[in-house]
């Protein structure tokens, strides 16, 4: 069984269609056969009670008359007929009356008279026929037939039939053949097909069909199973395409973002180099002003009393104060660009240090100076100086023609946020130009009610930023101004 | 050409304030006792070259030392620099930058144009005054001149 399912199909088919086919065929054979078997017996034994009438009728006178003469003449007839071995006449009290035996079988015996009828003895049929009835009974017929001379036809007979059921068996091998290239003609495309895709991996192959049944149907299944194979791969395809696509997109943004970079690299070290030029412009009018006052020092010290001293003094420590200013927006703006150092500051040290040298700046200062505890901040100490000297100078500033001028620092931590402020008593400012509090050179008042450059706020503004703080302010006209800013821990 | 008469020092300075303060302190070491002070590149290149306001000046007679300011109205100091490194008779003339500028395309500039010395201004007044009057010691009483 195992050997039959490894057969190929198409052997498979044949082996069916030549079983299906012969074996009907055979069995066919097999009764044709039987029954003309059947049918020569009884065929022969009614030749064989025809010609026992006939005997019976042409050797009843014999046998009435007494003559054995002419019915063993009548017997010798039977010479013609081959399959019959011998026969007898007996008279009617049994007693054989002629005979007749085909060649020379002397041994021979005939039987006593039986019954009427026919009966088979291994090779023999032997048959007793009765000449007359009853009262007018003369006597019997015997006969035998030798049944293997009958039989001695039969081979001929199934050389016949056998090589009838062999060209039959080719012809249903030839037509077999032919019928299973129907069948497995289509199958085996199919699994050519099939072997073809799976080696070359290509999906646009289809099998052909050859039909619209059971293999057809599997066909069209099989191509579309393949034809979604086919979708599926381009779809693959096409988003790894597109994948590479967006690869090459990312590396030409990217490639953007570093020509963009570049450009920002060139426009920092522009704005560098324009801020140095701007730094040393500033700095020749200041390094007048210092020159000019060592000069009035030098020549004219003798003759000046100790508050022209004084005044002089100061005029140079402002200068002074000024380049320092100018070397801090410079460094400044390098730190724009410059790693930021962070360390935690004592916050509360660090206010009352800005405060104490803006006030030693200003000996004078009528200012009182309210100073809470402040929440420790992480940040950098030179920038957050900055912060609170620029706060605190504007404070002493706008708040300077007050009769009491308070200055006030506070600040607590909440959410791990700081907030810090710096508010004075001072002019303070409209809350319509809010907006503007900040920007670079933007000022609210004129020289003459108060000199700066406004680049103070702008500076806090830039260094909060840079922490990642807020920075913003309250006033009111004459009410006093508070600025805060949060650093985050 | 220990000449008396011989102008030791061209100053190019259009801040009068940074050419009082360099002549005073050139003074203070009594080294601009012949001291010429022109405020624009034009002014230099017509004294230099005897034309202009200067007409009939012999641009043979060289000053000990050209104390050169960079930004100058008119013509610019580097193109007052390449005018003398590029005429026969001013070509050796020792020219030394005196600026405010220490941007390197201004240094590169000078030197490649041959200047003799590129100095800074300082911003400090007594840094100032002890570089000038050195550069000054320098150039007119230390360095000797080619004939």
């Amino acid at each position: 069984m195992k050997r039959f399912r490894n057969l190929s199909i198409s052997r498979k088919l044949i082996l069916a269609f030549l079983l299906a086919s012969i074996l009907p065929l055979l069995i066919a054979v097999a009764l044709v056969l039987a029954y003309e078997l059947a049918g020569q017996r009884a065929r022969i034994i009614s030749n064989l009670i025809t010609q026992a009438e006939m005997i019976a009728v042409s050797t009843r006178a014999t046998l009435e008359f007494e003559d054995p003469k002419s019915a063993q003449e009548t017997l010798a007839t039977l010479a013609t007929r081959p399959e019959i071995h011998s026969a007898c006449l007996y008279t009617s009290d049994g007693a054989v009356f002629a005979t007749y035996i085909r060649g020379d079988d002397g041994s021979f015996k005939f039987p006593s008279v039986g019954e009427a009828g026919h009966r088979i003895l291994g090779d023999n049929l032997d048959l007793f026929y009765p000449i007359g009835s009853g009262a007018d009974l003369v006597g019997h017929v015997f006969l035998r037939v030798d049944m293997r001379i009958l039989r001695a036809r039969l081979p001929n007979y199934f050389a016949i039939v056998g090589s009838v059921v062999i060209g039959l068996m080719a012809v249903c091998y030839w037509m077999s053949r032919a019928l299973e290239k129907f069948i497995s003609g289509p199958i085996l495309s199919l699994a050519e097909t099939s072997q073809i895709v799976q080696e070359t991996r290509n999906y646009s192959i289809r099998a052909q069909k050859h039909g619209d049944d059971e293999i057809g149907q599997l066909t069209e299944s099989f191509n579309q199973m393949v034809g979604g194979i086919e979708e599926g791969t381009n779809r693959l395809l096409l988003s790894n395409e597109r994948l590479q696509a967006e690869v090459i997109e990312r590396e030409r943004a990217e490639g953007e973002i570093k020509l963009h970079s570049l450009e920002l690299e060139a426009t920092n070290k522009e704005l560098e180099a324009f801020s140095y030029t701007i730094s040393h412009d500033l700095r020749a009018p200041l390094r007048a002003v210092d020159g000019y006052i060592r000069m009035l020092q030098e020549d004219y010290a003798k003759q000046l009393d100790a508050e022209a001293n004084r005044l002089i003094a100061v005029v140079s420590s402002e200068a002074r104060r000024m380049g320092q200013l100018i070397d801090d927006l410079l460094a400044f703006v390098r730190l724009g660009r410059q790693q930021m150092h962070t360390t935690v500051i004592d916050m509360t040290s660090l206010a009352r240090e800005t405060f104490g040298s803006v006030a030693g700046a200003n000996s004078t200062l009528p200012h009182r100076f309210e100073l809470q505890p402040l929440p420790p901040a992480q940040g950098n100490l030179a920038m957050l100086r900055q912060v609170f000297l620029n706060l605190i100078s504007n404070a002493v500033k706008f708040s300077r023609h007050r009769q009491t001028p308070v200055i006030e620092v506070g600040g607590w931590s909440h959410e791990g946020l700081m907030t810090f402020f710096v508010k004075d008593n001072g002019v303070g400012f409209d809350d319509k130009y809010i907006h503007k509090l900040f920007n670079v050179f933007q000022r609210l008042h004129t020289e003459e009610e108060f000199e700066g450059t406004g680049v103070g706020l702008a500076i806090v503004q830039r260094v909060i930023h840079r922490h990642g703080g807020k920075v913003w302010a309250e006033g009111k006209p004459n009410q006093g101004a508070t600025f805060y800013f949060t650093l985050p821990k | 050409m220990n000449d008396v008469n011989q102008v030791e020092v061209l100053l190019v300075e259009d801040s009068p304030r940074d050419a009082e303060m360099t002549s005073r302190a050139l003074r203070k070491r009594n080294l601009a006792n012949n001291l010429v002070h022109v405020k624009d590149g034009q002014q230099a290149l017509d004294w230099l070259f005897g034309t202009g306001d200067y007409a009939g000046r012999n641009p043979c007679d060289h000053p000990k030392v050209v104390l050169l300011d960079l930004k100058l109205p008119k013509v610019d100091g580097l193109d007052v620099l390449r005018a003398i490194r590029a005429d026969e008779r001013t070509r050796l003339m020792p020219v030394v930058v005196l600026t405010s500028s220490a941007e390197e395309q201004d240094v590169m500039g000078s030197y490649k144009l041959g200047v003799n010395s590129y100095i800074i201004k300082p911003v400090d007044f007594d840094k100032f005054s002890s570089a000038v009057a050195e550069l000054g010691h320098y150039w007119m009483l230390l360095n000797k001149e080619p004939k």
